[in-house]
């Protein structure tokens, strides 16, 4: 089975056209919204649309490891986000793949959760690993690589946040970004 | 009742003297996830043995089967923020009866596709930490104050975009 609908072009495209088509820039802004609510200990939920995402901390953490912790969610978000903006690409520049997966790895201080010696608890650095396998020029793959990185709405944001270095594997080979 | 059960002050005092007595290589801590694409905007990511579903609505030409990138993202900031607020509380000795925290991020779409030279970056993220409890307002203030400055992903993006706080206590609005 194919990773990416033949018709997923057009419908980029026709997605590209209407926010170009948009005048008002208050129109193009778009706003997102979660309610977080504890339900006990360090067990949380939020209800977006039908979904319910369920959220905890290890038992070592004073938690019931019942879900992934905020932090897997926050990397989760940055590889999610990737892939979505990397197939988005590669339909509009005819790039045609077999696999793709983003690894998402961050550091922090955990000092920081304590204010310990003065520290913040921020991300320090993220890597973003894109893998790609892949018949097509290479060049093409890093064209649409990069132009993924610039419009992926969270890597635009941790880009301003921390030290993010780019890597690009195709087909298990790393390829200079 | 409160939601946090006044066992785990000792733990998580205990959690801070470890990770004050820490070393600098025990200091860093690593967070991974491992996200595969599945067919055209859902993805698959795996975390610590756990896998969270992905997909853009139907509308952005997705399949609707599970929350966006971006619900996962303000999502993560709400979370990290109740997880950090219930172990400060704990710590303070502040009682919980109830906490939610309603976030909302706002970014340009045209930065999706380069349009007009707009940048995709999330340009503001508002959190409102809503309370309800027994103690008195400066508690859950100190508290709240805390929460912001200790929180993973509130220090990160308060070095990336622009933030506001509210804090809601028993239903009425308190400065924070």
């Amino acid at each position: 089975m194919e990773l990416v609908s033949p018709s997923f072009k057009s419908i980029v495209e026709d997605l590209r056209a209407k926010v170009a088509s948009t005048k008002d820039p208050n129109q193009t802004i778009s706003t997102v919204r979660a309610d977080a609510k504890l339900l006990g200990q360090q067990y949380q939920e939020v209800k977006i649309k039908d979904f319910v995402i369920v959220c905890d901390e290890p038992v070592s953490s004073g938690g019931t490891d019942k879900g992934p912790t905020p932090l897997d969610f926050f990397a989760a978000s940055i590889g999610f986000c990737e892939n979505v903006m990397f197939a988005r690409n590669a339909a509009l520049h005819g790039l045609e793949f077999t696999s793709l997966e983003t690894s998402v790895r961050g550091h922090w201080d955990r000092k920081g959760q304590y204010q310990a010696d003065g520290k913040s608890p921020y991300f320090i650095d993220m890597t973003v690993e894109t893998k790609v396998t892949s018949n097509a020029p290479v060049d093409k793959i890093v064209e649409v690589t990069r132009v993924a990185h610039k419009t992926c709405p969270m890597h635009a944001t941790i880009v301003k946040a921390m030290k993010v270095t780019d890597k690009l594997l195709v087909n298990g080979k790393e390829v200079s970004l | 009742m409160t939601l946090v059960s006044p066992e785990l002050a000792p733990k998580f005092e205990s959690m801070k003297q470890r990770f004050a007595q820490a070393s600098r290589a025990e200091d860093l801590i690593s967070n991974k996830a491992e996200v595969r694409l599945i067919r055209d905007q859902n993805s698959e990511a795996r975390v610590r043995g756990f896998t969270v579903v992905q997909d853009e609505p139907e509308s952005v030409s997705g399949t609707g089967k599970g929350p966006t990138p971006t619900d996962y993202f303000v999502t993560s900031v709400g979370f990290c923020e109740n997880v950090i607020f219930a172990r400060n509380a704990s710590l303070a000795g502040l009682s919980i009866d109830s906490l939610e925290t309603v976030v909302t991020g706002s970014w340009d779409r045209r930065g999706l596709f380069e349009i007009d030279g707009a940048s995709p970056h999330f340009q503001s993220i508002t959190v409102e930490t809503r309370v309800s409890t027994k103690d008195s307002v400066e508690k859950v203030v100190e508290v709240a104050r805390q929460t912001h400055r200790r929180c993973p992903v509130h220090a990160t993006r308060s070095r990336a975009t622009e933030l506001i706080f509210r804090l809601v206590v028993n239903g009425q609005n308190v400065p924070l």
